[in-house]
């Protein structure tokens, strides 16, 4: 496939970098992110003390259940949380700049251009009053000060790029005139306008039947490798994230609590809580067998226990776990909070 | 497990013959009016304490079908036989009386509440209705909490909104067996719950099973669920029956084009064993106006001539489980389709 952007020579730098290359500058830097809503309920946290690196050109993957902090994570980098609710600590330092505490100006010109934003329900990207082809184009103009003409042909390469037919009189067609997966395509081209660095995805096929998810999927890996994007991928189905990550990242209550190589997280869980997620996903369970479910419920994100939040649910909890949040500390390829793994008794892989 | 197949001759505690429902659209100025086919003529029994899984994607007419089976809806051809009798049929069983030996649970669990009723009360409201003495149903109902593993002491007097979505759907669940029924209809009962959760209400739901001596219908488009659930299942598309059969003849040997493709659609769980291609392009078409003959055949590799002339009935193969039906034209000898000789001996297709 032809890509409608011109030749980068940087981008095979990109492309060919291999995990943890230690030369290759982090596209993205958060450390120690914290945010906080305020609500009638209290004050609700988030996001709790979060720190990674997105290298540029790799997908990571933040794999959480509802409540976990993964979209919020992405939509601070994202910096599209409403302002007036929410505390925002720590840094997001992004191609050298902290975008925590970025004039609004200035975020806007850097996201569209350089970072992107796709979300599962394609309607919160589009507008339903003017047609797919004049909004790409609009999102060029606006970005690359070229002209309308030129700005339609890119609309249109676009549009092809993500494998929508007959791109040509899709061009004219209202998002309400698609269906669920040409629209989420339209979505895809859109993000990608102005060819950005970093892709966030925010479960962009949970809603999608499996036919058409999978489709998405592949159509998101090809254009990752193929324009060389960085792209963060948040989504709760362990299946999705095997098909899409280099690396994954678990999240509970508003933390990491386990990082790695997308294999060795999922093959070799090294915290209990990603290896109890992953003993109650059905998949490949003995039809009828008793599941092994997590007990309980998660936290209650405006009462955070002291320590390790997922010790109330943790069979191997200990009493230094209530204690004191854990740090991150590295194992092997992945890196892992949690007590029981750090406090030189290694429970080992689990699951 | 299976008491359909070890007992063939046995009756069927449910029957759906030529069910049928097709909902009118708007009529447009000119031309003849539209009708969505939502199902269109299908039949299946299903068996005293089996499960019976139903999966297919979005508008094939899966939760139609749970509304019919229930007289939510009332069919417009075709009839619904519970235990020997026929529903809402001069000499048959009334509605009313239907709801006492079958009842459903929905995916959306608030919804399903009505939000000014103690959980206890919600309970106990259906009994109360159908003429038990208010004490009686609202201990059967705090007894019933218990059966769920809900501390009846803590959650008997709250509100649906003080719960999670696990902890209503026990409700819902709890509720739906205050009837004593033989039957429930799950529809996309544990869809919307997380991964830990929905394992822990799976688990919940096998054990009322043989608690109740329960039979279930099990809706759902998640085919990981399915298969660890179902007895049999069945797969729809665009309101039609393409295959049904017990459920390791279903994922282990589909027949059907549009079932193997739904099974080669799900993601490989393992980034070591990545999905290369999608099974099929574009998406679902839509179920006003469906395709001539067969309704997979626009999607379909397999596609021939006859397939848009005549609509495939629902054929066993010879030497084969007579109870593993596929609704293709491969696979009747009486089609005479091109390519039938590629399929002989239920040997897996590729396209």
């Amino acid at each position: 496939m032809l890509s409608p952007f011109p030749p980068d020579p940087a981008e095979d730098l990109n492309t060919t970098t291999s995990h943890g290359t230690a030369n290759t500058a982090p596209l993205v830097s958060v450390r120690d992110l914290h945010v906080r809503f305020a609500t009638r309920a209290g004050s609700i946290a988030a996001v709790n003390g979060v720190s990674f690196d997105v290298l540029p050109g790799r997908v990571l993957s933040i794999l959480g259940e509802s409540g976990s902090g993964k979209s919020v994570t992405m939509r601070a980098i994202a910096g599209i949380l409403p302002k007036r609710t929410t505390t925002i600590e720590g840094s997001i330092g992004f191609g050298g700049t902290n975008l925590v505490g970025l004039p609004e100006s200035q975020m806007r010109s850097i996201r569209g251009a350089q970072i992107a934003m796709i979300f599962q329900e394609p309607m919160t990207a589009l507008d339903p009053v003017f047609t797919v082809g004049s909004q790409i184009a609009e999102s060029v103009v606006r970005h690359e000060g070229i002209s309308w003409t030129e700005a339609r042909r890119r609309a249109l390469d676009l549009l092809e790029l993500v494998q929508i037919p007959s791109a040509a009189r899709r061009m004219k067609a209202y998002p309400h005139e698609m269906s669920g997966g040409m629209r989420q395509r339209a979505m895809i081209a859109l993000a990608l306008a102005c060819k950005p660095d970093l892709l966030l995805a925010d479960e962009p096929t949970t809603a999608l039947d499996v036919t058409v998810q999978i489709q998405i999927v592949l159509l998101l890996r090809e254009l990752q490798r193929e324009l060389g994007m960085a792209v963060m991928f948040v989504t709760h189905d362990v299946g999705v994230a095997a098909e899409i990550a280099d690396e994954l990242a678990v999240m509970y209550a508003g933390r990491f609590v386990e990082h790695g190589p997308a294999v060795d997280v999922i093959e070799k869980p090294l915290h209990p809580y990603t290896a109890g997620l992953l003993a109650s996903t059905v998949h490949g369970a003995e039809r009828g067998a008793v599941l092994q479910p997590i007990p309980g419920m998660p936290p209650d994100l405006t009462r955070m226990p002291p320590g390790c939040a997922f010790a109330p649910r943790c069979p191997y909890a200990v009493e230094a776990c209530r204690a004191a949040v854990p740090q991150s500390v590295a194992m092997d390829t992945q890196t892992v909070a949690c007590h029981r793994q750090a406090d030189g008794s290694p429970l080992g892989p689990l699951g | 497990m299976s008491t359909a197949i070890d007992q063939p001759r046995q009756r069927p505690l449910l029957v759906a013959n030529d069910l049928r429902k097709h909902f009118p659209l708007k009529g447009k100025l000119f031309g003849k009016k539209s009708v969505v086919q939502a199902v269109d003529d299908i039949s299946f029994e299903v068996h005293k304490g089996e499960t019976l899984g139903i999966v297919g994607e979005s508008g094939c007419g899966k939760s139609t079908t749970a509304r019919l089976l229930l007289h939510l809806i009332p069919p417009d051809a075709g009839e619904v036989v519970f235990d020997g009798k026929a529903v809402a049929k001069p000499d048959g069983i009334t509605p009313n009386a239907l709801y006492r030996q079958m009842q459903m649970v929905f995916q959306d669990s608030y919804a399903s509440l009505n939000p000014r009723l103690s959980i206890a009360q919600s309970i106990a409201f259906g009994p109360i209705v159908q003429g038990v003495p208010r004490k009686e149903a609202l201990d059967r109902a705090v007894s019933l909490l218990e059966r769920v593993g809900l501390a009846p002491s803590i959650y008997a007097n709250r509100y649906p909104h003080e719960l999670s979505g696990g902890q209503r759907q026990r409700v819902n669940i709890s509720r739906a067996l205050a009837f004593e029924p033989k039957l429930l209809v799950l529809d996309e009962a544990v869809s919307a719950l997380d991964k830990s959760v929905e394992a822990q209400v799976l688990n919940l739901l096998g054990e009322i099973k043989s608690a109740f001596d329960l039979t279930y219908v099990f809706i759902s488009h998640d085919l990981s669920v399915v298969r660890y659930i179902s007895d049999r299942v069945m797969v729809m598309y665009l309101g039609k029956v393409v295959e049904i059969g017990p459920v390791d003849a279903i994922y282990r040997a589909p027949r059907h084009p549009y079932t193997q493709a739904l099974l080669a659609a799900m993601p490989s769980m393992s980034p070591r064993r990545r999905t290369e291609k999608a099974p099929l392009s574009g998406d679902p078409p839509n179920p006003i106006d469906p395709p001539s003959g067969c309704r997979f055949r626009t999607r379909c590799p397999f596609a021939a001539p006859v397939c848009a002339e005549k609509p495939p009935r629902l054929v066993t193969q010879a030497g084969e489980d007579p109870s593993h039906r596929a609704a293709c034209h491969l696979y009747d000898p009486v089609a005479a389709h091109p390519r039938a000789q590629e399929v002989r001996h239920a040997q897996p297709l590729s396209a």
